[in-house]
């Protein structure tokens, strides 16, 4: 574990109880993974590789069988306690009974603080939703109600954002629109984020870092740091640099479909 | 004339009945006795407003007070249920019983412990009310917004808040189910029980013509019921869709 990671998984294992195994299912193998504060790493696998489980186990919605998991040098739980996440799940999970505003603002509520209505307001704008402050999500595109989800992941200004597929259920072109938004956004804020995906491109665009799993079970397979400067112009996904790595990244991905 | 249409679109069916009743009435001879002319007991309605709506408003202010009281009971076992699944364990079949015992058994139990009067009239409403309010708002409170129960978590919300910001105003929609369900049936359970107690509103009053003979009289009281339960109802189904619109 280095010092003073913002992130830090060592030695992760995760067994899930399958009925007639004892040993049960080892989703994750000894995963060992350091996320430096200010850094965005990308983490990279096949469904079923484990990297959701790895997400909630630092968001505290999940424990390792063995190993630890500390964010900040404390447990996770510590941080939800006081509200140190900020979390966009690939499920929306906005309250339909709220406007854009308040569930924005629902962050504030559930810590029990009082409401800041001009850091709700700038975000809103951040987003680009302005205009759309008193609509309800059932009124909202996919897109839009992503922006929500994610301007409501930063609302509390958190030490830590944790994104699992946010944009997954967008159509391409969204999702591509997406993420030039999060990129924008995230060199505004340069909030420590772990970032699940299955889609190179998109690991490769946004992370500093891109860690590569394997699945049955999730082990580290590659751990690749990105050379792009940012801020990232839209053109540096159509450099040959940003193809050779893709290229790269889809053969760790799957080693049995590149040999020959 | 839209109105009229409108209302000849949806009451035709009522419409037919009358006539009917009427046709038979008159075709078959029978004493007024054993089956009135519609026109009597319209006659009736128009003519005895004076003892029907005290009756009335005797039968509606129990049926009220049952209703919030089984609503506000079955909300609050509901939230014990959520709150604690050894309270769940305990309630769950205790309540499934109770609910399977016909309403008509308990009355002379409850009208021992109560007394001959409004109170037992207001209890049964209670039992009447509780069981839907229980079930739906036990189920409600579990129907949240896909991923709503994580984000909560990792937010670090207490027990409180998860009850108040987020199960509460997604068992809306199933509330208002409860409620409709409860609305229809609550002056209904309130006249049958006034009826089998013999007490006051309107139930007392349909026992009190039956006895003498007063046909128009009881199938008025009955048609009463029937129209404000009606309009219960129908109101209780606004609000119902009020709440999918707004918390769905």
């Amino acid at each position: 574990m280095t010092a003073g990671a913002a992130i830090a998984l060592a030695d992760v294992t995760r067994r899930f109880p399958l009925k007639g195994s004892r040993e049960g299912v080892l989703a994750l193998d000894r995963v060992t993974l350091d996320v430096r504060p200010g850094e965005f790493v990308a983490l990279l696998g096949p469904s079923g590789c484990g990297k959701s489980t790895l997400l909630r186990m630092t968001a505290g919605l999940d424990a390792p069988s063995t190993g630890t998991v500390r964010v900040g040098g404390e447990a996770p739980a510590a941080i939800a306690a006081r509200q140190g996440f900020g979390v966009a799940f690939q499920d929306h999970a906005l309250l339909p009974w709220l406007s854009v505003r308040d569930n924005i603002a629902l962050p504030y509520r559930v810590a029990g603080r009082r409401v800041d209505t001009a850091r709700v307001a700038d975000l809103i704008a951040l987003v680009k939703l302005t205009g759309f402050e008193e609509a309800f999500p059932r009124a909202l595109s996919g897109g839009m109600r992503q922006r929500v989800n994610i301007a409501r992941a930063l609302v509390l200004e958190p030490a830590v954002l944790l994104l699992d597929e946010p944009f997954g259920a967008l159509d391409a072109v969204t999702r591509r629109h997406m993420n030039l938004e999060l990129q924008r956004i995230w060199t505004r804020t340069r909030t420590t984020t772990l970032l699940v995906t299955h889609a190179v491109e998109e690991a490769l665009f946004l992370a500093d870092r891109v860690v590569v799993m394997t699945g049955r079970p999730g082990r580290v397979a590659q751990d690749l740091p990105v050379p792009f400067p940012r801020p990232r112009p839209v053109e540096v996904m159509r450099e040959p640099e940003f193809h050779r790595l893709s290229d790269g990244l889809v053969a760790a991905l799957e080693p049995e479909a590149a040999e020959p | 004339m839209r109105a009229l249409s409108a209302l000849m679109r949806d009451w035709w069916g009522v419409g037919l009945i009358l006539l009917a009743w009427q046709a038979w009435v008159v075709v078959s001879g029978l004493n007024a006795i054993v089956m009135p002319h519609p026109l009597d007991v319209v006659a009736d309605l128009a003519t005895g407003m004076g003892d029907y709506l005290p009756a009335l408003g005797v039968s509606l202010s129990a049926a009220m007070a049952g209703l919030v009281g089984g609503f506000a009971l079955g909300l609050l076992l509901g939230i014990l249920t959520w709150a604690s699944s050894v309270a769940a364990g305990m309630l769950t079949p205790v309540t499934v019983l109770f609910s399977s015992v016909p309403v008509v058994t308990l009355i002379p139990v409850l009208a021992r412990l109560f007394g001959y009067g409004p109170g037992t009239v207001v209890a049964i409403t209670v039992v009447i009310s509780f069981f839907p309010a229980f079930v739906f708002s036990s189920a409600g409170l579990r129907a949240l917004p896909p991923g709503s129960a994580d984000l909560f978590r990792v937010l670090g919300a207490s027990r409180w808040r998860v009850l108040v910001s987020l199960a509460l105003p997604a068992a809306m929609p199933s509330l208002a189910v409860a409620l409709r369900i409860g609305a229809a049936h609550a002056l209904l359970a309130a006249m049958v029980a006034e009826y089998l107690m013999g007490s006051s509103g309107l139930g007392a009053m349909f026992a009190a013509a039956k006895s003498e003979l007063r046909t128009e009289r009881a199938l008025g009281a009955s048609l009463v019921v029937a129209g404000v339960s009606l309009t219960l109802y129908l109101l209780s189904l606004r609000a119902e869709r009020w709440a999918r619109a707004r918390f769905n």
